[in-house]
């Protein structure tokens, strides 16, 4: 990746230090960087998504969680983790209630959607902030790829299409989704549900659109009957949302590979010594 | 009521997804990560037969639960 290439001495920043901060705080890697401008969208975009999510849920997205999963390091496999800070600002502020059932709020799946999304947000964030500080200082800024990363996330395959590999995306479109609709069959939906499998959930958000839609749709599926199947179904849907992050790696590895190998400086070449030496 | 060849269907329903969007990430020519699908195939499915046989006879002998 360009990013890796480019000597120590010439990159905008540390990578690593950039990622660091945004990850704590969204925003705070580009100001490191002397983008501002980056900085403030993103620290508003994503400190906004979360803090309204959080009002729309009451902050009560811990308590989800059945009793023997809560602990320090619950939200770790939940896309909120993306946004470090407010998960940690969470899970301190407002925990897992006060130990007793409570009514959800009305907007709880609004709201828990807005801060997932956040955490996804500011994952992209990081990888633009650390692929930022990778570039060298005064080479001009070519559009970002984290643009079609943001598409490949939300329709399967879309970034694909984006950079003109038709097959490609269809294939990555159909064999996802055909997971998550098998998946989601064999569940009877009742996958689709967040409080129900906290962490599968996690797994098929990644999928982007298509699970969420299916969310919208038939998110409060009641069960009436054993499901057989629901253990295969719940492994389906999950593993569609990891293969859409290696499916958005590939595209992030494209337009890395189209922007090109970074210019190195030219080296010196020795001048020819002119001989003084007496000819023989 | 499960029957193992519905579960051994859909494993490789899974399998075969796995497969392809992983060849994809690995090679960027189209062409050459859908003719390596097949072998690549046979190959996760061979270890991971190998895994579950293991698994299976450590759970009839030292890993055995009466």
């Amino acid at each position: 990746m360009s990013w890796n290439a480019t000597p120590e001495s010439e990159r905008r920043g540390a990578p690593q230090i950039a990622a660091l901060l945004t990850w704590v705080l969204p925003g705070a890697g580009h100001l490191y960087l002397g983008m501002h401008l980056q900085a403030l969208l993103g620290f508003v975009v994503v400190q906004g998504l979360y803090l309204l999510g959080l009002q729309l849920s009451n902050g009560m997205l811990l308590e989800y969680l059945e009793p023997d999963l809560r602990g320090p390091f619950a939200g770790a496999l939940t896309p909120e983790v993306g946004n470090l800070g407010m998960l940690v600002y969470q899970t301190r502020h407002f925990g897992f209630g006060d130990g007793q059932p409570r009514v959800w709020a009305e907007s709880m799946r609004l709201g828990t959607w807005l801060t997932a999304l956040s955490g996804l947000l500011n994952a992209l964030w990081i990888a633009h902030a650390c692929i930022e500080a990778g570039r060298r200082r005064s080479a001009p800024r070519p559009s970002s790829p984290m643009r079609l990363v943001a598409l490949a996330w939300l329709v399967p395959g879309l970034g694909h299409v984006a950079q003109k590999r038709y097959l490609r995306g269809a294939i990555v479109f159909g064999g996802l989704l055909l997971l998550f609709v098998l998946g989601t069959l064999l569940c009877e939906g009742s996958n689709l549900d967040r409080e129900r499998h906290f962490y599968y959930w996690a797994g098929q958000f990644l999928l982007g659109a298509p699970a969420m839609i299916a969310e919208a749709l038939h998110g409060e599926m009641l069960v009436h009957t054993e499901l057989p199947y629901v253990d295969c179904g719940l492994g389906m849907t999950c593993v569609a949302g990891l293969l859409n992050v290696l499916a958005m790696l590939d595209v992030l590895n494209r337009a890395e590979e189209l922007e090109g190998p970074v210019p190195t400086a030219p080296t010196p070449q020795p001048v020819p010594s002119t001989q003084t030496g007496t000819l023989a | 009521m499960i029957d193992p060849l519905v579960h051994l269907a859909l494993f490789l329903v899974v399998v075969l997804v796995i497969i392809v969007v992983h060849g994809f990430y690995f090679t960027t020519d189209d062409r050459k990560a859908l003719t390596g699908v097949p072998w690549r195939f046979a190959r996760f499915v061979f270890w991971c037969a190998l895994i579950a046989g293991a698994m299976i006879l450590a759970e009839h002998t030292v890993a055995s639960v009466s």
